[in-house]
């Protein structure tokens, strides 16, 4: 078990920039994801954390050790990748023992311990079998078996579950949450789906371009997001962001949103607009379920009107697509009275309302 | 359905066809090495199979002479099978290894990326044209008639083919499966032998048989580069003439039924990989 220290690390492939200046504490025995779209820079980050790849600039610690004079194969790192590389050459225990024979562990030793990681991954009657026979979720397990058998000071994952079928991906989420309590190992997990980062991790490091776009706990990160792309990024169904200029006329604020529609701004999404006199262009954001129908419930809440395009049945709930003009917004029918195509008020509560500079996309006025 | 079925007679009737076509040379190199002297001509008419079977023609290139012969020959072939099979097996060692290690420099870390084309090259012009050149280096090197001058050419010959194969072979196998050698503890060379040549062993077995067969067929450079001592089955087998009997068929059909038990031998012995080796880039991993 170790902490790791990413320090401004930036990685540079010709003149292509695929980490840009990163920074990320990890304490031990923390579970951490990076989360980010494909092509964002995660996986080269955690390749550089392997010592797969070196760092063009910067420095990462294991521990408070710098690390970039030690080779890859002294670093003692557990790495499970996306296509589980399995060694298909070998049989299902010749995996599992592979990183034990390399480390020159005792015959005995290595044969009760691959016989404890088969019991506890649940593959032991494949144990003599080719690994090439196995099938994929089984593979998914003999490859985390594998990596964690070697008992690593951290345990990397890169997207692990994303070939899976839905079903057995719920199932090994929940399985690897419990087994990183059982290694109780420090682990690093790479994935492109914010539910699986959001319902796993202690913390999530948030990359678009390869930038760092915010690092910190689940629910922080949800409920206050730094800029537009984290706020737009993480949530389910996502979060309604509507683009458009500010106007100020007699006292009063508007956004006068490129799809046609305004919204006349106040209260406290109002103040965070006006905290930044440069801004001219903004983007206002708002989490469906915040939107509400019916009475008014606060005097600085928002008022719309709207038609309903589509009512679309997510869980016991329903979700509407509203249309304002050209821009449409998504909320949960929280009455169960909205017909389609109904011209229907709804409200937009200030203080659940968030402001981001479009230009900069960085958040306004949040804490 | 009548359409398919006459769709399956027509394709069993070119499966045939081809069939034939290739197999034909082979029966009559078997039939003609089983067939006394005055079969192989005209004179007494040709037949399909020997109407007197006899292994005249195999005692007479072992031994140089047999009963019923009035010719005789100075060499048998003893000495040029053994030229053969350890100049092939040279010159298939050579191109394989340099051929494997060089492809998987190039695959894996990128090293020299205009090697492929430059090898490549090696075998864009008929190797007649550097010939003259490269036999006036083997003289001046003292290569010419030696063991090792001609199983060197063959490698360097053979080795553009084993190269491009072998780059083909290696740019199957994913680099996570090396990386996660590595970050078991493997050093580079470790992963190397242990883990990605144990993988591409269909295509090694396969790209050794195919060199092998290049090398083993090879008449040109063998005929320019040996003189007496390191002469090869194919060489000798163009020696195979006598002023009084003229071509010597039989015994020339009876070499061809020797020259063809080692690739084919070799080819059984593989088999197993061949068939994934020739198909690998069109498996899933």
């Amino acid at each position: 078990m170790s902490s790791i220290q990413i320090q401004n690390v930036t990685k540079r492939f010709g003149d292509f920039t695929a980490v840009d200046n990163i920074s990320i504490d990890i304490e031990e025995g923390e579970f951490v994801a990076l989360l980010g779209p494909s092509g964002c820079g995660k996986t080269t980050t955690m390749n550089m954390i392997a010592g797969l790849e070196d760092a063009t600039e910067g420095a990462i610690l294991f521990d408070n050790q710098d690390l970039g004079h030690v080779r890859m194969q002294d670093r003692n790192i557990g790495f499970v990748f996306q296509n589980y590389a399995i060694f298909t050459h070998l049989s299902v225990y010749k995996n599992l023992s592979y990183g034990l024979e390399v480390k020159k562990v005792g015959k005995s030793e290595i044969e009760r311990r691959v016989k404890a990681m088969a019991d506890r991954m649940s593959i032991s009657h494949r144990l003599d079998q080719p690994a090439s026979s196995l099938s994929v979720n089984e593979m998914q397990k003999l490859a985390i078996g594998r990596s964690a058998i070697v008992e690593p000071r951290i345990f990397l994952l890169d997207e692990p579950l994303s070939n899976l079928d839905a079903g057995f991906r719920a199932y090994m989420r929940a399985e690897l949450k419990v087994l990183q309590h059982e290694f109780g190992q420090t682990m690093i997990y790479v994935t492109h789906d914010q539910i699986e980062a959001m319902s796993l991790a202690d913390k999530i490091a948030i990359i678009d371009q390869g930038k760092l776009m915010q690092y910190g706990a689940p629910l922080d990160i949800y409920n206050d997001p730094q800029n537009r792309f984290v706020a737009n990024f993480v949530g389910s169904p996502r979060m309604n962001l509507v683009d458009g200029e500010l106007r100020e006329e007699q006292g009063a604020l508007r956004l006068m949103l490129h799809g046609g529609a305004e919204i006349r701004l106040d209260g406290q999404v109002k103040t965070a607009f006006t905290s930044d006199a440069k801004v001219h262009s903004g983007s206002f954001g708002i989490r469906p379920q915040d939107i509400y129908f019916g009475e008014k419930r606060a005097d600085n809440d928002i008022r719309m009107q709207g038609k309903v395009e589509v009512l679309e049945r997510v869980g016991p709930k329903r979700l509407a697509y509203l249309q304002v003009q050209e821009t449409m917004f998504l909320a949960f029918d929280d009455q169960a009275q909205l017909r389609v195509g109904d011209d229907v008020p709804f409200y937009l509560p200030s203080g659940a309302s968030m402001a981001f500079d479009l230009e900069s996309g960085r958040r306004l006025g949040g804490q | 359905m009548k359409t398919s079925a006459s769709a399956m007679a027509l394709k069993y009737f070119f499966v045939l066809l081809a069939s034939a076509v290739v197999l034909y040379p082979l029966l009559w190199m078997v039939t003609m090495a089983f067939k006394p002297y005055p079969e192989w001509t005209t004179v007494s008419g040709l037949t399909w199979f020997p109407q007197n079977p006899t292994w005249q023609n195999f005692e007479f290139i072992f031994y140089g002479h047999a009963e019923g012969l009035v010719v005789s020959l100075d060499r048998t072939i003893s000495g040029p099978l053994i030229a053969s099979l350890v100049t092939s097996i040279c010159g298939t060692l050579i191109a394989v290894v340099c051929g494997t290690l060089s492809s998987y420099a190039v695959v894996r870390f990128g090293l020299a990326q205009s090697l492929p084309l430059s090898v490549l090259q090696l075998r864009l012009f008929p190797p007649l044209a550097v010939m003259i050149p490269v036999m006036v280096m083997w003289a001046f090197i003292g290569a010419v008639d030696t063991w090792w001058g001609l199983s060197l050419i063959y490698g360097i010959v053979t080795l553009p083919f084993a190269f491009w194969l072998m780059k083909t072979f290696f740019e199957e196998v994913p680099v996570e499966i090396e990386d996660a050698a590595r970050v078991a503890g493997c050093s580079y060379w470790r992963v190397f032998y242990r883990i990605t040549l144990p993988i591409v062993k269909p295509g090694l077995a396969t790209c050794a048989l195919f060199v092998f067969i290049l090398n083993w067929s090879d008449y040109l450079l063998a005929l320019l580069l040996t003189q007496k001592e390191w002469v090869t089955l194919p060489v000798y087998m163009a020696t195979l003439t006598s002023a009084m009997g003229g071509q010597m068929y039989g015994m020339k059909a009876a070499l061809g039924v020797i020259a063809a038990i080692p690739p084919v031998v070799f080819g059984l012995m593989i088999q197993k990989h061949l068939v994934r080796g020739l198909t690998f880039g069109a498996l899933k991993q």
